[in-house]
C-alpha cells in the first residue's frame, strides 16, 4: 500500500529545523472513501497514521516500523469532500535508542482534527 | 448475549468492501469479544507481503465495531451504526504479520460511558503477540448505509 499520489497529494511543503509543514490534498474519489463509509466519506483515522509514516519515510530515507502509538487523539472527522485541503505538521526527534519520536497534527483552517505521538524505528 | 458465535463480520460492520478488516466474530459477551482475520495478498494494507501497522490498528478498532454491530443487530434488533476511533493509547506493535497468517483478536470492555467505549485490545497470531493497547471508540447514531 502507498497512499501518496493516490489517496493524497502534497501541494505545499515547508521544512523548518525539526518540523515539516505540509498542505495535502485528499482524493475524495479514492476507493477507500467508497467503503469508509458508503454515502458518508470520512478519512479513516488509521490512514492519517499511514500518511504520517509515508512522509516521515520520505524525510528520513529509510523503511520504517511503527512500534508504538503513545497517544493519538481524534477531535474532528475529516470529510474529503467538504475539506479536501488539510494542513499537517510533523516533528521528528531522534532518540538515543534508535527510535524517532514523531509528533504530528492534522488541521483544517483553525480546527485541529487530530494529534499524534508515535515512536518509529528505521528498519535495517 | 451468546458466548460462542461464528458470524461473517461483513453483516456487522459499517465499513464495506475492501476496507473490511475482520473476517468473523467468534465470541461476544459482556466480558470479551473475539474476532479473526486471515491476512490475504489482496488486503489493501499489504506492503511487501506484510500487513501494515495501519491495518493492524484498523483490525483492532473493527473488532470493537463488530461487537457494536452485533449488539445493534442481534441484541437491540436494530440497524448497524457508524463509529469512529476517538483515541489510541499505549498501543505496542510487536511485528507486522505476513500474508498467510491468521490474527485472533480479543477486545475487553474497560468502560462504557454514554456513547464512548474504552477498550483494551490484544492481537495474536498462532498464540504469539502481534499488538496490544487501548482505544476509545465513539459510537454514533448514524445508520450504516449499503
Amino acid at each position: 500500500m502507498q497512499l501518496l499520489h493516490s489517496f493524497f497529494q502534497i501541494t505545499e511543503k515547508t521544512s523548518l529545523a525539526e518540523e515539516t509543514k505540509y498542505r495535502i490534498h485528499l482524493n475524495a474519489a479514492h476507493p477507500i472513501y467508497a467503503d469508509h463509509f458508503p454515502g458518508n466519506p470520512i478519512t479513516p483515522g488509521v490512514c492519517m497514521i499511514q500518511i504520517i509514516k509515508e512522509l516521515v519515510r520520505e524525510t528520513i530515507g529509510s523503511d520504517l516500523f511503527l512500534r508504538k502509538i503513545v497517544r493519538v487523539r481524534y477531535h474532528q472527522v475529516i470529510d474529503p469532500v467538504a475539506t479536501p485541503d488539510v494542513e499537517l505538521s510533523i516533528q521528528i526527534l531522534p532518540q538515543e535508542d534508535n527510535d524517532y519520536k514523531i509528533t504530528a497534527i492534522f488541521s483544517t483552517g483553525e480546527q485541529k482534527c487530530a494529534q499524534f505521538n508515535l515512536l518509529i524505528q528505521p528498519l535495517p | 448475549m451468546n458466548e460462542k458465535l461464528n458470524i461473517d463480520a461483513r453483516e456487522l460492520l459499517p465499513q464495506k468492501g475492501r476496507f473490511v478488516m475482520v473476517d468473523r466474530l467468534i465470541r461476544c459477551d459482556e466480558e470479551v469479544t473475539l474476532s479473526t482475520l486471515s491476512i490475504r495478498e489482496d488486503n489493501i494494507f499489504i506492503d511487501n507481503g506484510r500487513f501494515l501497522e495501519a491495518g493492524i490498528l484498523e483490525h483492532m478498532a473493527q473488532t470493537a465495531a463488530a461487537r457494536n454491530g452485533y449488539i445493534d443487530k442481534y441484541v437491540q434488533k436494530g440497524e448497524v451504526k457508524l463509529g469512529f476511533i476517538g483515541e489510541i493509547k499505549n498501543v505496542s506493535i510487536d511485528r507486522c504479520p505476513a500474508v498467510g497468517e491468521t490474527l485472533t483478536t480479543s477486545v475487553t470492555i474497560v468502560s462504557e460511558i454514554f456513547s464512548t467505549l474504552l477498550i483494551h485490545i490484544d492481537v495474536t497470531s498462532a498464540g504469539e503477540p502481534i499488538a496490544s493497547g487501548d482505544m476509545k471508540i465513539a459510537m454514533t447514531t448514524i445508520v450504516s448505509q449499503e
